[in-house]
């Protein structure tokens, strides 16, 4: 059900992009006609500018957040469709890039993906026309060449305008979750990069006007931006890899990591249901792989055991406790320690007297909720049977108003409904 | 001392003088309006002042590209108040400079920035050249920028000398020049871009270059906050983690240091140090899973129980493949226990094939390990280790770092 969704927007933006270019492609004859005095110049700036394209489009960064799952493609790409939606004519504009895509793809080392590049091009073509289109309806009214700034501003804002919204959709579609749980961290991250594309472009655009082709050289800017975000998201995967690597290096049999990246996995997206975005989201995808990593300290050889009995003054679990006293050490981890304290805290003890604190953070419900189904639909080596995913669900909801908030419950049933998991008879 | 002095007297002098005159003749001489567009400069100036950027290699004056843009884009006068403008650098009052400082400050900038108008002028007073062709105007401004990068570095340099207390050698050193150069590339880059920015778009362009400054320089120091505190991160992590698994206390940051301190005897690269640190810091994550019950047991080991151990730089090669960022450090994890005599886990490796950072990390493992407390025997003195590791230096150990560490020892680094 969801691929289907999926392979149907896919469809539609290659249906759409291939009706934009045969509609814009019309007036290629007559732009190259008028152009014929200059035809070699002209054709030199298209070929620099190809040259270019395909050289920054083997640069583009495959975002993919290992604790939030976000997916998104960052291309430099946008920086050289907004100067060329000033400097050519559109039909001029297609041409190239389709020419470009199809340079890279020859030359690149992955096999070819027709439906890939096609969309890829489509949705171009789609951004390309609308913004266009969007543009000469204001045109018309600013004929002035005192307002020229102002008009290169307004296509600048619709132009991504309309790319931030084709991202979105794109992002949203190939996650397969919902536009209005994506946008905010979309644009989050990509806000920053997107201004450095959209007004270097901008410079090219507006030298093109004097030194021709000598103007590309303004892309050196883009270049630099965008190794600049190439870093910053190697950066951040450096942190997600090394709790990672940990947190596998730290699994053993009793306490495996497939086990902590089903209970990551069930938790963000109940948070992405609950509405937890940005770092929030990101926090509570740390305390979901770490939350058992307490059970280092458990064993009968480990230092702890030693010294402490089987559970705390607190009157938490050992390894909750153990977990959250790791973490609070770490500067990058310390917010979720509390989440990691309280992850086995039953609900019913949720805003009560008898829990010191009184409240037991979303996060930490989030998290026994998820921890507890993947428990009851894992293989376990020996004594209990595997649950289906049903069985498993009226398990929980039978312990919900004690053990597990409700709510939680509720909003995990909504998941594995999408999922398609409640109906089948047979276990994953 | 004293004809030091004697020389700044005369340096101070010559300057104030040569500024004050040249301000004169520049008053007296031009008459014309300041034009209204250069505001922009002056904002723009101010803001990348004010947002300014601390790179690595040096604080890059951004202000002297606006000065020759300036200089290029409308007159000597208005290049002057820019000057003016950039003289005033909050950092610089911050830190308390004396009168006498400042002045020459602001003298070797009027300076500067006059000589190279006065070129300049000159320059385009050549006949033949065509003011608007490309060529005439990037070879006006590399002329217009040498000479205000070179007069102004000249008197700078003199400044400090007479100020502070530098040393020749130190200044002129390779890699002060490698950086001066790259400065002076800088320079004319940005001048050209934002004096082509203001002809093309006029002040609302350069207002608009500010743009991608500002998010670059954004993206630029979270960079550098996450670079700073990676590593700090990462030893935490392990060290507490470590703690309770394994009940070694401050094991592998003890042993990352170690490492470390012979890389820098060695003179290894800033680069390859940190690599030798943070494969110091993950050597022992092997041990972590199923295999840590066996490493804190008091009794003897059996030897199904000592070959499960000896397992430990291998069990985790596999996470080390997944992670991208951290393939590098995976070599120098898997090879720790190798021996120099070939006797070693877990491929028997000889000599020169064991990856360096693996023979230092196997050295300072052994040196910690048997100064601190095991499950199964008390530590030892440091005496007592170094004579341990001497004795196996050649078979176990690389010799030559066998050397080092020794030393490090007798000279109570460690």
């Amino acid at each position: 059900m969801k691929s289907g969704n999926e392979s149907l927007y896919r469809k539609l933006i290659i249906f759409f992009g291939v009706i934009a270019f045969i509609l814009i492609e019309r007036d290629l004859f007559v732009i190259i006609s008028e152009k014929a005095d200059t035809l070699l110049y002209y054709l030199i700036s298209n070929l620099i500018f190809l040259s270019l394209l395909v050289f920054f489009k083997t640069r583009d960064i495959k975002f993919k957040d290992d604790i939030t799952y976000l997916q998104i493609d960052i291309s430099s790409i946008y920086a050289f469709a907004f100067a060329s939606l000033i400097i050519f004519d559109l039909p001029v504009i297609f041409i190239i890039f389709l020419l470009g895509y199809a340079i890279f793809a020859f030359l690149s080392k992955e096999k070819f993906d027709l439906e890939k590049y096609s969309f890829e091009i489509g949705e171009l073509f789609i951004v390309l026309a609308l913004s266009k289109y969007i543009y000469s309806l204001f045109s018309n009214y600013l004929i002035q060449d005192a307002y020229f700034i102002l008009k290169i501003a307004i296509i600048a804002i619709v132009f991504y305008g309309i790319v931030y919204i084709f991202t979105c959709l794109r992002v949203a579609n190939k996650m397969g979750i919902s536009f209005r749980k994506i946008y905010l961290d979309v644009f989050n991250l990509t806000f920053p990069i997107s201004l450095i594309y959209l007004t270097t472009g901008m410079l090219v655009a507006l030298a093109f006007k004097s030194i021709g082709f000598f103007a590309f050289a303004f892309f050196l800017l883009t270049f630099i931006g965008h190794q600049s975000f190439q870093k910053l998201i190697d950066n951040e995967n450096l942190y997600s890899n090394l709790v990672r690597l940990i947190v596998e290096s730290a699994s053993s049999k009793s306490n495996t990591f497939e086990h902590a990246e089903k209970v990551q996995f069930y938790a963000i997206n109940l948070g992405r249901e609950f509405g937890i975005l940005g770092g929030d989201l990101k926090n509570l995808g740390y305390a979901a792989i770490i939350h058992d990593i307490g059970k280092i300290g458990v064993d009968e050889f480990s230092l702890d055991y030693i010294l402490e009995s089987k559970t705390t003054k607190g009157g938490e679990l050992l390894h909750s406790e153990i977990g959250s006293e790791i973490v609070e050490n770490v500067p990058y981890l310390a917010p979720i320690s509390y989440v990691v304290r309280t992850h086995h805290k039953p609900f019913s003890m949720h805003k009560t007297k008898a829990y010191e604190k009184g409240v037991i953070p979303l996060m930490s419900r989030i998290i026994m909720v998820a921890n507890g189904y993947v428990r009851l639909i894992a293989v376990e080596a020996e004594e209990e049977e595997t649950l289906t995913p049903s069985e498993a669900y009226r398990k929980m909801r039978k312990d919900q108003g004690i053990v597990y908030d409700p709510k939680v419950v509720r909003t995990l049933h909504k998941i594995l409904e999408k999922e398609g998991k409640l109906h089948r008879s047979k276990s994953i | 001392m004293d004809k030091k002095s004697l020389q700044k007297q005369i340096f101070l002098g010559i300057i104030y003088l040569t500024a004050i005159l040249l301000l004169v003749l520049l008053i007296t001489g031009s008459n014309e309006a300041i034009p209204l567009e250069s505001i922009a400069f002056v904002i723009v100036l101010i803001l990348l002042n004010y947002f300014r950027i601390n790179l690595p290699f040096y604080d890059f004056k951004i202000a002297f590209a606006i000065i020759i843009a300036g200089l290029l884009a409308f007159d000597v006068t208005t290049a002057v108040i820019l000057s003016f403008f950039a003289f005033f650098d909050i950092k610089d009052f911050k830190e308390k400079i004396s009168l006498y400082n400042l002045f020459c400050k602001l003298s070797i900038y009027l300076t500067s920035i006059q000589a190279a108008g006065f070129i300049f002028l000159k320059f385009k007073a050549v006949q033949g050249f065509n003011i608007n062709s490309p060529l005439y105007l990037f070879s006006g401004l590399l002329v217009a920028s040498f000479v205000y990068f070179l007069i102004f570095n000249v008197l700078d340099f003199l400044r400090i000398f007479f100020f502070n207390d530098i040393k020749i050698e130190e200044y002129f050193s390779f890699d002060n020049l490698k950086t001066i150069l790259f400065k002076y590339i800088m320079l004319i880059a940005v001048s050209l871009l934002i004096y082509l920015t203001y002809v093309w778009s006029n002040y609302p362009g350069i207002l608009v270059l500010f743009i991608p400054y500002y998010f670059w320089r954004e993206i630029y120091y979270k960079n550098l906050e996450l670079e700073e505190n990676f590593i700090f991160n990462q030893r935490h992590l392990i060290n507490e983690v470590e703690k309770r698994a394994l009940s070694f206390e401050d094991h592998s940051f003890k042993v990352a240091k170690i490492s470390r301190k012979i890389g820098q005897r060695i003179d290894m690269s800033k680069n390859d140090l940190e690599i030798l640190e943070q494969s110091a810091l993950l050597h022992d994550i092997g041990m972590l899973g199923d295999i840590r019950k066996y490493v804190s047991k008091p009794e003897r080991l059996t030897y199904e129980e000592y070959k499960i151990i000896q397992n430990h730089p291998q069990i985790v090669a596999s996470a080390f493949r997944k992670y991208k960022l951290f393939k590098k450090f995976q070599k120098a994890v898997l090879y720790h226990h190798e021996h120099f005599d070939g006797t070693g886990y877990p491929q028997g490796l000889i000599g020169e094939s064991i990856p360096l950072i693996s023979r230092i990390v196997g050295v300072a493992d052994a040196f910690n390990s048997l100064t601190s407390p095991r499950s199964f025997r008390e530590k030892k003195t440091y005496e007592e280790a170094k004579e341990e590791i001497k004795k196996f230096s050649g078979t176990q150990f690389d010799p030559d770092i066998v050397d080092i560490i020794v030393y490090l020892i007798e000279e109570e680094e460690l």
